[in-house]
């Protein structure tokens, strides 16, 4: 028999959509909305209406939704419908364990430090609790991260406008690229928090009537459960065979609560600046906690539009993650060919450009940030008028998009390339967080410990994955093993931290005011204490309970079920 | 103002009836009232379901049964945009209900002074 | 550290707008708006020549001058079976420096199959490989091609009508032996009374199979009751099954004839509680039926070879063209009987190499 046939593209050959001229016209007004909102806003901005933008004064719904549509990026909604497929319901661990609890942490605890401590990034309190190699380091990871995934959405988008469209990949990198830029560019952040919310409703009705169609063909959640019971018990009951012996290949309970709901998520959602950045564009303290409480509630309840339709993509798409046929990354976009009429269609196309093009945005504006405040101001030419820097800040954008263009025409190349990065920046990323969560919490970690933590976390996560892929450790899947990775990499920074501060001395307590737990900054009516007079029902403890009590049972109700 | 149930009103809800009676506002001032109606975020999203649900839901009326036929028996289009038309009716009445308030130069100005001194999230200006 | 004022969105644009941009910066700007997009285009043209849709370099003549083989089939290119036929022919028209020339209808309709096969007969095709699903609609002009000298391989349907058209051989699956296979894997497996369930009316190979499966029953004292549901409503098929299976509990083996029907016996046994005491059989390959195979849900899946189907047709007819040469008598890619003993093994081949999108990590 001849060798594997092997395919070298994200989605497979094959795959058009057939559009009608009512679709396009349904995108491209969408697209003339998200021009107009950047227009529009940059005239109530000429008539000093700045009163209504961001800057923090802006309303619960608007900052949590924007928060939430900032995450839901289109790569991850067709990889979650893709790993639904491949791996059956466990991938809902991504977002009951790997997401919510995070998202409720963020609220409730990390929020009043962000907004006392009036630190606009992660690398900003390193810089202030540390020392300025640690903020040095950081900055440059973040900064070279979000310019590189940028590039890597960017080439994700134009292989998905070529492959479902028929739209030739290189038009359809730049021209994304260059309406993207100009959409920032016109607006600013409120053009994008605008942008992220109406997007977020477009790309629930993308959703809908997929949940629809799967429920309907399937015969309910049991109907469905029961048709994939030939795959397994694992498919079907997301805790099972996650013991350490057991079989589920999205891995064992440890590296699933620990390595995926404590390491990964609450680095992702701690730190992650975009994300950070809602909320703190909310009106108030209490806003801003609310805002990713608020979020966390779609965030429970989006698997069904993602992970149920990519199970059920795999009994109503025959030979999805077959040879020669679709890959699972085609579930979602097969599902809509197979199911979706006229003018449906052409809303979820746009639903997912929009999740494609607000997934770049998101990136462009951090690296926009982290590289002019961070870097330029701190390092490079500091102490020059604020002008100054809003203008650095636009030249980096446009910087920013056409780096990201390059690097997309890099991915484009060599199709792996984009995993590559990926899996890199991800071996960063708990690292950093260990150094921001213990700065944070043991007020005892010596100034150039995090230093220490970042690079001895970092290389015990990438040296994890070096075994891993060269066969010497093995782990059951590669989302098991980058669960271990996550835990591995954590305690080994914290070690180092540890370690490290035998020898070194924090900064004195003065100069933690408001970065360390217990030191929070007493601020004109924003100290965590007006929080707690908040009215019982607007308690983003209470809501937070709230959104975990709604994963244990959406838990249960699955598993009763099966 | 009146206070049927006699006791006092809480400070927020006052101002905001305060708002809601016919305000005195320079021409400068009503302008841009006006331009912060039309570019709330709820207008923009109310229109966007509008036109979108209106796009989506003809088809619905008009679809075949070969068409109902391929999305499961299930006439998508009709229920898409007729959640659309929902939603768009929802943001609608919600932001002609409850505009955003009008504000005055001063509060604008005192606005932007505090937002100076204290900074704002630096980025958001790029 | 400082309270540096970072100054707001609004302070900048308000002075921005009202002065303009200044005109330096707006010559900076575009200096390097040109040098960039002259950049992104040299990419562009650099990556498209090792763009996502590349083309099969011709080959040195290794294997005989280069030719044409013309293949017209009754399957739309995206049905995964027909792109594994049509991956296995291309495989082949590298190895043999053939230049392939695909064609299929958009919908199953074979006068439109028959169209294509006249217009790809007047390219004079140093061989033609035609697929016959209906005889009636498609043996004019397939008999017009060979007796205009082309030589002729029926492939996948139309075993019993090759010679009738002039056909110089068949490349396929017996679809009844196919059906006798199963037979005998079922009845050595203790079934006495099965079901074979059709997924898709008027599909002549479906009911052979289970006229084969059927004839092999029969042999060993069992019976067989033919199911027809509608494949295209999935639940619907599922209810189906299941009350079948309920009106007769004596019933001991479900055969399907496909992936579809595959999936709908199975969620009919889920819902009885049948998978021990129900043995499931299936034909046609799919990540599916062979993890069921593997978790011992179905017993086994009888798999007609699609990949080396395409590439034995280009072979046979490529070999046809270039030396005279062909075989005297069909040649059979399947039946191929997948068990436990070997699912997992063929569960690698067939498992799509396609990149996932997210490495499992965390979304950045």
């Amino acid at each position: 028999m001849t060798s594997t046939v092997a395919v070298s593209e994200p989605l497979a050959a094959g795959l058009r959509l057939s559009l009608a001229p009512l679709d396009y016209a349904l995108v491209i007004i969408y697209f003339i909305f998200v021009i107009g909102i950047g227009f529009a806003l940059r005239r109530l901005v000429q008539t000093s209406t700045d009163f209504f933008l961001s800057g923090r004064s802006l309303p619960t719904w608007i900052t949590g939704i924007a928060f939430i549509s900032a995450n839901l990026g289109a790569i991850e909604i067709l990889s979650m419908a893709a790993n639904g497929a491949e791996y059956g319901i466990s991938t809902v661990h991504y977002y009951w364990i790997g997401a919510v609890p995070a998202m409720v942490f963020l609220g409730v605890v990390m929020m009043p430090f962000y907004y006392g401590s009036r630190v606009r990034s992660v690398p900003e309190y390193l810089l202030r609790r540390f020392d300025r190699k640690t903020h040095l380091v950081t900055a440059l990871i973040f900064v070279l991260a979000s310019v590189l995934i940028a590039g890597v959405n960017l080439y994700a988008l134009a292989f998905v406008l070529e492959s479902l469209l028929g739209i030739p990949l290189a038009i359809a990198i730049i021209a994304s690229a260059l309406f993207v830029l100009s959409y920032i560019l016109l607006g600013g952040l409120s053009s994008a928090i605008y942008n992220e919310v109406m997007q977020f409703f477009v790309i629930l009705l993308a959703l809908v009537p997929l949940i629809i169609v799967a429920l309907k063909e399937t015969g309910g959640i049991h109907g469905l459960f029961s048709k994939l019971a030939t795959q397994g018990a694992a498919f079907t009951h997301p805790w099972n065979g996650t013991s350490l012996g057991g079989h589920n290949p999205f891995g064992d309970w440890i590296g699933i609560v620990f390595g995926l709901g404590f390491c990964l998520s609450f680095a992702y959602w701690t730190t992650n600046f975009a994300e950070v950045q809602r909320g703190m564009s909310a009106k108030d303290l209490s806003s801003a906690r609310l805002t990713p409480i608020v979020a966390a509630y779609p965030k429970v309840i989006i698997p069904l539009g993602t992970v149920i339709p990519g199970m059920a993509a795999i009994l109503l798409i025959p030979g999805l993650g077959t040879a020669g046929g679709l890959t699972y990354n085609d579930a979602i976009p097969a599902l809509y060919n197979q199911y979706l009429p006229l003018g449906v269609l052409g809303v979820a196309v746009t639903g997912l450009l929009a999740a494609f093009m607000a997934g770049m945005a998101a990136n462009v504006s951090s690296f926009n940030a982290v590289w002019t405040y961070d870097i330029w101001q701190n390092y490079l030419r500091p102490g020059r008028p604020d002008q100054y820097y809003l203008r650095v800040g636009r030249i980096t954008t446009v910087v920013g998009v056409f780096i990201g263009i390059g690097t997309a025409f890099l991915a484009a190349g060599y199709s792996n390339i984009g995993n590559y990065f990926q899996a890199l920046f991800s071996f960063f990323n708990v690292p950093i967080f260990v150094t921001f969560i213990l700065g944070m919490f043991w007020r005892k970690a010596g100034r150039g410990s995090g230093f220490y933590g970042l690079i001895v976390g970092t290389v015990f996560s990438f040296g994890t994955w070096l075994l891993y892929k060269q066969g010497v450790i093995h782990f059951r899947s590669d989302i098991a093993e980058t669960q271990w990775g996550a835990i591995i990499g954590f305690l080994a920074g914290a070690a180092a931290m540890a370690i490290a501060t035998i020898w070194d001395t924090p900064k004195p307590l003065s100069a933690l005011h408001g970065l360390v737990w217990g030191y929070a900054v007493e601020d004109e009516g924003e100290a965590p204490g007006t929080a707690a007079r908040a009215p019982w029902y607007k308690s983003p403890l209470l809501w937070g309970i709230g959104a975990l009590v709604l994963c244990v049972l959406f838990y249960i109700y699955i598993e009763i079920s099966a | 103002m009146s206070s049927a149930s006699g006791h006092e009103m809480p400070a927020r809800a006052e101002a905001a009836s305060a708002r809601r009676r016919k305000p005195d506002l320079t021409p400068e001032e009503a302008k841009i009232w006006r331009l912060a109606k039309l570019f709330d975020l709820r207008s923009f999203i109310g229109a966007l379901m509008l036109i979108f649900g209106i796009l989506v839901i003809i088809p619905g009326f008009l679809a075949s049964p070969a068409t109902i036929d391929k999305a499961a028996g299930i006439n998508l289009a009709l229920w898409i945009g007729g959640i659309m038309l929902v939603l768009a009716a929802f943001f609608l009445t919600w932001v002609i209900l409850k505009p955003p308030p009008p504000v005055t130069m001063a509060e604008m100005e005192a606005a932007r002074k505090a937002r100076e001194e204290f900074g704002t999230q630096g980025p958001a200006g790029h | 550290m400082t309270h540096t004022t970072r100054g707001g969105a609004p302070k900048d644009h308000a002075s921005c707008s009202h002065a303009g941009i200044p005109q330096g910066r707006s010559a900076g700007f575009s200096w390097m708006l040109v040098v960039a997009l002259v950049v992104c285009l040299g990419l562009a043209a650099c990556s498209s020549s090792q763009g996502v849709s590349g083309q099969t370099p011709a080959r040195s003549a290794q294997s005989g001058p280069r030719i044409t083989v013309a293949m017209v089939t009754h399957g739309q290119a995206f049905d995964p079976f027909w792109a594994l036929v049509k991956k296995g022919a291309q495989t082949a028209a590298t190895d043999f420096n053939v230049n392939l020339v695909y064609r299929s209808p958009s919908t199953t309709n074979p006068q439109e199959e028959a169209s294509l096969i006249s217009q790809a007969a007047a390219g004079k095709p140093k061989g033609l490989v035609v697929t016959i699903p209906d005889a009636a609609a498609l043996s004019p002009a397939v008999k017009q091609a060979s007796s205009a000298g082309i030589p002729v391989i029926v492939m996948n349907v139309g075993a019993s009508v090759y010679q009738d058209v002039g056909g110089l051989t068949f490349v396929g699956q017996d679809e009844i032996a196919a059906g006798q296979e199963a037979g005998r894997e079922m009845t050595s497996n203790g079934v006495t009374k099965a079901l074979c369930v059709i997924h898709e009316e008027k599909n002549t190979a479906l009911a052979d199979r289970c006229d084969g499966f059927a004839k092999a029953m029969q042999a060993k004292g069992g019976s067989v009751t033919v199911l027809h549901v509608n494949g295209a409503r999935l639940n619907d098929a599922a209810n189906a099954i299941e009350a079948a299976l309920k009106k007769d509990p004596s019933i001991n083996g479900v055969l399907a004839t496909g992936i579809i029907g595959f999936n709908a016996a199975g969620g009919a046994l889920q819902s009885l509680g049948k998978f021990g005491t129900t043995k499931l059989g299936t034909f046609d390959v799919s990540a599916q039926d062979l993890n069921a195979v593997i978790n011992g849900k179905a017993l086994f899946v009888i798999d007609q070879q699609p990949f080396l189907e395409g590439y034995m047709a280009v072979q046979v007819s490529a070999f046809e063209a270039r030396y005279g040469q062909h075989p005297f008598g069909p040649v059979f890619t399947g039946p191929s009987l997948i068990t436990t003993a070997n699912a997992a093994q063929v569960l690698q081949l067939y498992k799509s190499t396609g990149i996932p999108l997210f490495n499992g990590g965390y979304p950045t």
